[in-house]
């Protein structure tokens, strides 16, 4: 089998209307829509991102809306290499939910040493000066501390602050992780999307 | 927790989140209809979910749940039918322990595991859903056929050409007879008009068989381990001709040298998979959130009220058939062995199938005993989940108990870690007293490999229910535009346009040659 580069799965998390489409879409298509609407129709989006000249394959899951009732299912989180955490600053509510997304995501993905998975923690809509701010950079620098170090940014996928620093810093550590560690894979695995045999190789 | 669900009116609600239901979801909400799925458990799939063993065992021994005669006559009037309080332990009556809470292992395990065919409908589903990309297999690496005492027991299920040859449980004339019926079986075209007669003049498969010259170990080792038909009397040439042909595309479809595959994690991913597809539709989802009543007027739903005082107007509701309170007691019941080994059966492969005869012995019931390990994702390295099931509705726990001696040995129960024997309740019946013609009930599907009675249940109500609308169609594929921008990386953004179907590289096939090769064409 020809060798290739893995695909890295990277989900983002977080309480309903915090942002996660909104970073998604700036992201990969560096557009922002002022109207919110719960998500329909984001399923994952594929794109290379450039760790040290060379592109890597990004995958990027968003929930399709089934965290409005904490309703994601194992499925969703199996398999992934990195996690965006994110909240709203002018929501302390959505910072507090933090805890329990990343708490649901080490218990249903299982990953080896949690502690050292790469999470990165977003505080979004950091452009929104007709609210007041909830959550401090502080607070949430704090808390990322004492989860042992994550990563935090403070973000605004209107303005596109930090986006693409967000999503590199996330797939730099993942790409690390996965060298460090040895990567546990699931051998053998059908891939049924793919061409039938026959079809291949008519011989 | 219980927020509310605060959506307003829905076109269909959907409760439980087993196979049909699931499919059934994802279809609807496919049409542009909002759905709201209720799931009454913490985790997809209701019967068909996957859980760690030890709660298996504890949720088994809570109060059942079977509705009363009681229960049923107060449930229904014209403003509202309250339904069943019923959850997965109404399900599950275990009648035998192994090992014990001090020997407790961590597995997953599926309380109605099945394996699934290369080339049949549920990847076909999946295929043409674009549900194949949440969800994996691995194949079986070996199956194998009890032939009781004679000639010589437990015996390798050949799958290639070459694995034929090789084979010293047949001889050269039974390989050149094998072959020679599976290639006629297989392809239409090579057929002589004296087989095609014999086809004609035979009224069922078995006799066909006969009729092909086939001995009785042959037609043994076809319709137990290669058609998976308990009495091949039973079923027309045809639809032997059909098995037989599934059997061979799905050996040849991936080039895996076994028909069967088994899902990465369990079967519960196949839940969320379609799940999945209905949620990216638009679709709502609340799991741990159970329907109280389904609310009437003038004769016709009108709207849910849920445990947690959700209450909703809606057009259409689907319940599984274990709320309906019109079933009392337990309809079927399936016989079901899970537990844990820390020592591979047989002759240490990690996935491999023992399918044990209702002939060998005084079984009532084939048996279908399988072993998953640690590559499925279900349990640590150096474990094993064993499954075993009654194929046979008639099937009895010493069934079960005979066919774990087959595969361990007479001292089984020593060779089981942690375990359990477990009846299998099952609402599988289709007639039921009058209802609401905008409310239906979605039933328990038999035991069979692969899952097509629940596809074709979920089908058959959306046809019915939605006739203008196409099943899983080919969705118009809209690319939505990519700016131009000359930052790094961003040429190759796109939405993943996972429908347009194209092969994404040249896999190469295992070389073993396999029978199928010179047999049908793909169907698909």
């Amino acid at each position: 089998m020809p060798e290739r580069t893995k695909l890295l799965k990277v989900i983002i998390l977080g309480e309903s209307g915090v942002g996660k489409t909104s970073i998604l879409e700036r992201y990969v298509r560096h557009s922002f829509s002022q109207q919110y609407k719960a998500t329909i129709g984001a399923d994952f989006l594929s794109m290379d991102v450039i760790i040290d000249d060379k592109p890597v394959p990004l995958q990027i899951w968003d929930t399709a809306g089934q965290e409005r009732y904490q309703s994601l299912g194992a499925a969703f989180y199996r398999g992934a290499d990195g996690v965006l955490l994110v909240y709203d600053v002018t929501d302390a509510r959505s910072f507090e939910g933090l805890d329990a997304w990343r708490q649901e995501f080490i218990v249903s993905a299982n990953p080896r040493d949690p502690d050292t998975f790469p999470f990165v923690v977003l505080g979004n809509k950091i452009d929104l000066i007709s609210r007041p701010r909830a959550v401090s950079q502080k607070k949430a620098q704090q808390w990322c501390l004492q989860k042992g170090g994550l990563t935090h940014f403070e973000t605004s996928a209107a303005d596109n602050i930090n986006i693409d620093l967000a999503f590199e810093t996330v797939a730099r550590s993942a790409v690390k992780r996965g060298e460090e560690e040895e990567e546990f894979i699931l051998p053998e695995t059908v891939e049924i999307n793919r061409k039938p045999a026959e079809e291949q190789c008519n011989c | 927790m219980d927020a509310a669900i605060d959506i307003g009116d829905v076109d269909v609600v959907i409760v439980g989140t087993g196979i049909s239901e699931s499919i059934l979801a994802a279809a609807i909400a496919r049409t542009g209809r909002q759905v709201l799925h209720l799931e009454k458990g913490s985790t997809y799939g209701d019967s068909w979910t996957t859980i760690d063993l030890e709660e298996l065992i504890r949720t088994s021994e809570i109060p059942n749940g079977l509705a009363t005669e009681n229960d049923t006559w107060e449930s229904i009037n014209s403003e509202r039918i309250k339904l069943a309080n019923r959850s997965l332990q109404s399900r599950i009556e275990v009648v035998a322990n192994f090992g014990s809470v001090d020997d407790a292992i961590k597995a997953s395990v599926d309380i109605t595991p099945r394996p699934l065919f290369c080339n049949g409908t549920m990847v076909n589903l999946l295929v043409k859903s674009g549900g194949g990309d949440y969800v994996d297999f691995k194949a079986l690496n070996a199956s194998f056929l009890d032939f009781g005492d004679t000639p010589g027991g437990i015996q390798r299920v050949p799958q290639s050409r070459s694995e034929v040859f090789q084979s010293r449980l047949i001889s050269a004339p039974e390989k050149r007879l094998l072959m020679r019926f599976v290639k006629i079986c297989t392809d239409e075209d090579t057929t002589t008009d004296e087989q095609r007669e014999k086809q004609m003049s035979s009224s069922n498969f078995d006799e066909y068989m006969e009729a092909m010259l086939l001995n009785e170990k042959l037609r043994t080792l076809i319709s137990n381990a290669l058609i998976f038909v308990e009495d091949p009397k039973s079923i027309s040439v045809q639809h032997g001709r059909d098995l037989l042909q599934l059997y061979f595309s799905s050996l040849a479809r991936y080039g895996t040298g076994n028909a069967l595959l088994l899902t990465n994690y369990g079967g519960s991913e196949l839940s969320q998979a379609f799940c999945r597809i209905s949620a990216v539709n638009g679709s709502i989802y609340v799991l741990r959130r159970a329907v109280e009543e389904i609310l009437l007027e003038d004769g016709a739903v009108s709207g849910i009220l849920t445990t947690a005082g959700d209450r909703l107007n809606t057009r259409h509701v689907f319940a599984s058939s274990m709320f309906d309170p019109g079933r009392l007691g337990e309809e079927d019941v399936v016989w079901r062995f899970v537990g844990v080994l820390q020592r591979a059966i047989l002759d240490g492969h990690s996935r491999t199938l023992v399918i044990v005869p209702k002939g060998v012995g005084s079984r009532t019931s084939t048996v279908r005993v399988w072993q998953v390990d640690s590559s499925l994702g279900v349990c640590g390295d150096g474990y094993f989940v064993l499954y075993a099931e009654c194929v046979d509705g008639s099937g009895t726990e010493e069934d079960i108990r005979s066919a774990l001696a087959r595969v361990l040995g007479e001292s089984y129960s020593e060779k089981i870690s942690r375990g359990i024997i477990f009846k299998q309740r099952m609402w599988t019946r289709k007639e039921h007293g009058s209802r609401p013609s905008n409310l239906e009930w979605i039933h328990d599907v038999p035991v069979e490999i692969d899952f097509t009675g629940a596809i074709e249940q979920a089908e058959a109500l959306f046809r019915s229910n939605f006739p203008d609308e196409g099943w899983f169609p080919e969705p118009v594929n809209v690319v939505p535009e990519v700016s131009e921008s000359s930052e790094p990386g961003d040429a190759n953004a796109s939405y993943d346009q996972r429908h347009d179907a194209s092969p994404t590289e040249e896999e190469p096939v295992d070389d073993k040659e396999v029978l199928a090769r010179s047999g049908s064409p793909q169907t698909t």
